[in-house]
């Protein structure tokens, strides 16, 4: 079915409970649902879960939703208070400091064992750092797009983009030596 | 300048389609299996005060009309003599002559 390609007509049609419309919403949002639940509670696994429960709930509560123009706002919001509860579970579970979720055996893959350095470096920024790196360099979203969605602007966002990138590569540049170290 | 940007796709969860494509596809299913349209959700968000409403309409309709009809069904009966005589011929049970007189008394009194 053709229709508005927007944000407010996507949302206007999956009201109606049309499934190419929830398809469209799904495809375009999930995947920065997931960077920004990866950005706060540092464990891929955890981070789909929330994304896709967080996707469903806003789905089916569109009601709720009194913009629909800013409808992605209002699901990365719903995204981060999930994520934020998931974290404070974990926390009493755990019953220790948080932590970054670590492979059991980091070189027994050699993907694995990038996938947690970077999400032991990603650790060492600030939350809104990891939310914006996370969002523009492995979503690509503009800096205009991540101003609209954290309530912040855009020349904050290159800002904060700026410090993670540098932080990152200086986290990532200690860690290689002792990987080397590790590997021989 | 900005730095150049990081290799996050090992972060990726689109890395393996299939897998990302089967994602998709639950959560729109699921997402629809609990869609309810907006017609019925302000229909059950009404229901129940509609139906406290129509109980509390009803009885106030009904009350007095159900007591006014029993209270003058007994008024009724009893001031029809020649009904009482003849349930008093059907029933088995001899009447007492007081309550012969008491009743002939009370339609000779209207």
């Amino acid at each position: 079915m053709s229709g508005d390609d927007s944000d407010e007509g996507l949302v206007a049609r999956a009201r109606f409970g049309e499934r190419a419309a929830l398809e469209a919403l799904v495809r375009r949002y999930l995947r920065p649902a997931y960077a920004v639940a990866l950005s706060i509670v540092l464990s891929p696994a955890d981070a789909e879960d929330i994304s896709q429960e967080s996707m469903v709930n806003a789905l089916q509560e569109l009601d709720r939703c009194r913009h629909p123009d800013r409808f992605a706002a209002w699901l990365l919001q719903g995204v981060r208070n999930r994520a934020r509860n998931h974290l404070a579970w974990r926390r009493v579970r755990d019953a220790r400091p948080e932590q970054p979720e670590m492979p059991v055996q980091p070189t027994a893959v050699a993907a694995l064992g990038l996938r947690a350095s970077l999400l032991g470096a990603l650790w060492e920024l600030a939350a809104v750092q990891r939310e914006v790196v996370l969002l523009h360099d492995l979503e690509g979203w503009t800096h205009a797009e991540i101003a609209l969605n954290l309530g912040t602007t855009a020349t904050n966002s290159r800002q904060h983009l700026f410090q993670a990138r540098r932080r990152l590569r200086e986290l990532l540049q200690d860690d290689a030596p002792r990987k080397a170290r590790h590997a021989t | 300048m900005q730095p150049e940007p990081l290799d996050l796709s090992s972060l990726d969860p689109t890395r393996n389609q299939a897998r990302w494509e089967e994602t998709i596809r639950t959560v729109t299913e699921r997402a629809e299996a609990g869609y309810r349209s907006p017609l019925l959700s302000q229909l059950s968000a009404w229901a129940r005060p509609a139906l406290a409403l129509a109980v509390a309409a009803a009885l106030v309709a009904w009350a007095p009309a159900l007591l006014f009809r029993s209270t003058a069904a007994g008024i009724e009966r009893q001031a029809d003599p020649a009904r009482t005589l003849s349930e008093w011929a059907a029933s088995p049970h001899s009447t007492a002559t007081g309550e012969l007189l008491s009743s002939l008394g009370g339609a000779n009194e209207q």
